[in-house]
């Protein structure tokens, strides 16, 4: 599934939407993401980005959550609605 | 919110059950409980609480469950002739345990049993929610749904077959609108139902009771695919893979695995009994939030908001504030008269009255008001959903100096008061810039510094705007009292009503409140760029390490629920704060006042305590007084002012100063400049934290070495800073 339209979720610009396919991260945030929903295939709708440019506002399963640039970078997504939802 | 329930658990019927054997194991004759314990669990921003005030009115109380440092409310309702203790839990995604509160929710459901434990559920946001149900199911049999927000739901175009989710699940659903009080009655039978085990739900087919050995259940919850249980090893192995940065192990996998089946069975489960009808206009929250979160306006916005919070409650609290002193001032003299009638040696009205009175009077006339206005439209801001915008903010400047953008959310608090911030860093799932928003708390002042801080900004501003001449200052305000008073050393509440509110007699109260305004707001930008520059340090020395993720939610915006805020803010925080307040001072004054009475070799105890300090003092740009008044406010910040007034009167003038300006020349006659009063605000703003913080601090961590280093972090802070101020100004000839 890792093509070359993995990008990082932070290269999204507000409004565009991407599918989750992998988190690069470890751990108990690799977890807590997950519990989030930030699961395998999920959809991922930038909403906007914060004042200092570095914190993301997204919306997963109809909440939005703000995460920073930092973890962003390291959840690869396929721009636009490809991939299973759920 | 807050610190010190432990002793409220006594007295109360749970607290006779918990008090014994650390556990719910009051029980009747036959076994059964005689108060049936229903838990509340559920996502953050899904009403939890609305349907917990709804159910308790009034009845609700703190409660420090054993074994763990973390407050949980309670509450009691009768319904049917049958006692139910409900327990709100605090909200959490999840109860894999990886956060301080969701480790006291788990724990909760696993060791204490509850006969019931209620899920409230987000209706517009199902599919999320669901993750922590299937979670619940695993911990407990006894599981009942509420689905909260059904009206929010109905609104976005959300309709929910309650009949069918209550198939899927095998759990009984309740939809419900707890904001207007609907389906609460059924929640109720319901619940009623679960405690009976008569409840027609087939989940409850197979299951035996839940009585509660208090240890783990076998086989519970439906077993398959869904399961998303997590035994107790994988948490440790996941924290020791954290701390040691091993690989991913199986386990982790496991629970991955787990995850995965869990939002896969939500969302068949949602695409079964839920359907939307996409709305094509863009919503309320994303309109606000566009103003609001935007990266021009943002933060002007959220300044704007702040002054004017501040000004709204430095203008307001003018007046109930003079009507306290006045009010106290009389029962003064009353209780003076009585005590003279029953002819009691002056040393004990001396004390009592003088010493205990007064302080108390001075702490509550001063405090009270502030904190009535301040938490009440500060829980309203916090209960429509802003906060967290705050904390999207400022987050990048926490990023900077490697903190936690939840941090702001602590400082907020902090306004109110310190040992309320120190709680509030719980929300930091992160052990690490936790410790950072606990430790550096301080430097946000509380409510109870602003009158100090008010007082030294008014005299710094008259220092730099008449010099520090004393005689000029005295005929330019031409407003000392002629009255002396002999003996009578300490100032009177009345006259120091003065201090609180104008900046200068001859401005009109709303310039005074703006001045004011300025001044505290002043400060407070000094004690916020203190937090970054010391948070950055400490990440850099005792507390390093990578700034961890910073998830959080934006939830949309809710019309809070006003009088159940305005009634929650002021018992469970102006009432709560107030309280301690009074019973820290109390003592304080006594001490004081014997202090200040004790003669020795020509001074008072005070005096030569304050002549001891005085080198100190001086090297920081204070005196000897103003420095013990700090050391001796270490109870309370409240006090500092009448302790220091007391100490300079005591130290030759016996005249009591009748107004501001009074106060003003006082402090002028005994040295004071616009340097000393700068010094003076900076000091308050920078010093160590009040005693409740610090024992907040303590409880909160476990620690004695960290309730040390939030004493000593910000005291080698202040000292430094004043010590380059007094540098700065001698260098540059301004002093």
């Amino acid at each position: 599934m890792l093509s070359n339209a993995c990008v990082a979720l932070c290269e999204l610009s507000p409004g565009e939407t991407g599918t989750l396919h992998y988190i690069n991260l470890s751990g108990i945030l690799r977890l807590r993401l997950m519990d989030l929903g930030f699961t395998h295939g999920v959809l991922i709708e930038v909403v906007r980005k914060g004042p200092g440019g570095r914190l993301l506002a997204v919306r997963v399963r109809g909440t939005v959550m703000a995460i920073r640039h930092n973890d962003a970078l390291r959840l690869l997504v396929a721009r636009g609605r490809t991939g299973t939802s759920g | 919110m807050g610190g010190s329930g432990i002793g409220k658990m006594k007295g109360s019927r749970v607290g006779e059950a918990t008090a014994h054997g650390g556990s719910f194991k009051s029980r009747d004759k036959a076994g059964r409980r005689q108060i049936v314990v229903v838990a509340l669990a559920g996502n953050p921003n899904v009403g939890k609480s609305t349907v917990f005030n709804s159910l308790t009115g009034l009845n609700q109380h703190t409660g420090n469950w054993p074994g763990k440092t973390v407050d949980l409310f309670y509450g009691m309702v009768e319904y049917q002739g049958e006692k139910y203790c409900l327990v709100d839990l605090p909200g959490t995604y999840s109860l894999r345990a990886s956060s301080l509160e969701e480790q006291v929710a788990r724990d909760f459901i696993v060791n204490e049993a509850p006969d019931v434990t209620v899920c409230v559920v987000d209706a517009t946001n199902l599919e999320r929610n669901l993750n922590l149900v299937f979670q619940v199911r695993d911990l407990t049999p006894n599981c009942v749904v509420c689905l909260n927000l059904m009206d929010e739901a109905a609104f976005r175009g959300i309709r929910i077959d309650a009949a069918r989710l209550e198939q899927e699940l095998g759990l009984p659903v309740v939809p419900a609108i707890a904001r207007e009080g609907t389906g609460l009655e059924q929640l109720m039978s319901t619940i009623a139902a679960v405690a009976r085990n008569t409840c027609s739900s087939q989940a409850r087919a197979g299951f035996q009771t839940g009585g509660g050995t208090g240890g783990r259940r076998e086989s519970a919850g439906p077993p398959g695919k869904c399961s998303s249980h997590i035994e107790e090893f994988e948490i440790e192995e996941l924290y020791r893979e954290e701390i040691e940065g091993a690989e991913p192990s199986d386990c982790m996998d496991l629970a991955e695995r787990r995850i995965q089946a869990a939002y896969q069975e939500a969302s068949r489960i949602v695409s079964q009994v839920a359907s939307e009808k996409p709305l094509q206009q863009k919503d309320f929250t994303a309109y606000i939030d566009d103003l609001v979160t935007s990266r021009r306006f943002g933060v002007p916005l959220m300044l704007a908001l702040l002054g004017m919070v501040f000004f709204i409650t430095l203008y307001l609290s003018n007046y109930p504030s003079d009507l306290l002193f006045s009010l106290f001032s009389q029962l003064e003299g009353r209780l003076t008269a009585l005590f003279v009638e029953f002819g009691i040696s002056p040393w004990i009205h001396g004390m009592l009255v003088l010493g205990v009175y007064r302080t108390v009077a001075w702490v509550t006339a001063v405090m009270f008001p502030p904190m009535a206005i301040f938490f009440p439209i500060f829980t309203l801001l916090e209960d429509a959903g802003y906060l967290p915008r705050v904390a999207f903010n400022l987050d990048h400047l926490f990023q900077k100096c490697n903190g936690h953008g939840k941090q702001a959310l602590a400082m907020a608090m902090g306004f109110g008061c310190n040992a309320a911030g120190v709680v509030a860093a719980r929300i930091i799932e992160s052990p690490r810039e936790r410790l950072i928003a606990m430790l550096t708390n301080t430097f946000v002042p509380c409510n109870g510094r602003f009158p100090s801080l008010l007082l030294f900004s008014s005299v710094f501003y008259h220092g730099i705007r008449w010099g520090s001449q004393p005689a000029t200052h005295a005929a330019g305000h031409a407003l000392t009292s002629g009255v002396c008073t002999g003996k009578l050393s300490v100032v009177s509440p009345p006259e120091l009503a003065a201090v609180l509110p104008a900046v200068s007699p001859e401005m009109s109260p709303a310039v005074s409140a703006a001045v004011s305004g300025a001044a505290v707001l002043g400060a407070i930008s000094i004690g916020v760029i203190s937090t970054f520059i010391v948070s950055y340090l400490l990440s850099k020395t005792v507390l390093k390490g990578v700034p961890s993720s910073f998830i959080m939610e934006l939830p949309p915006y809710r019309k809070p629920k006003v009088i159940q805020v305005l009634v929650r803010a002021f018992k469970d925080r102006t009432v709560f704060v107030l309280q301690r307040a009074v019973w820290v001072a109390a003592p304080c004054g006594a001490i004081t006042w014997l202090l200040a009475n004790t003669w020795l070799g020509g001074q008072t105890l005070l005096g030569a305590l304050a002549a001891l300090l005085n080198p100190v003092g001086r090297m920081l740009g204070l005196d000897g007084v103003i420095l013990l008044a700090f050391i001796l406010g270490f109870p309370a910040n409240e006090i500092v002012i009448p302790i220091a007034l007391m100490a300079y009167l005591s130290q030759g003038t016996m005249c009591q100063p009748a107004s501001l300006g009074a106060v003003h020349s006082v402090l002028f006659s005994h040295g004071w400049t616009w340097l000393t009063a700068l010094s003076a605000m900076l000091f308050s703003v920078l010093h160590f934290p009040c005693g409740t913080t610090v024992y907040t601090v303590y409880k909160e961590t476990g620690s004695k070495k960290w309730a040390l280093l939030s004493i000593v972090i910000p005291l080698v802070f202040a000292c430094i800073v004043l010590v380059f101020l007094q540098l700065a100004v001698r260098l540059t000839g301004l002093g």
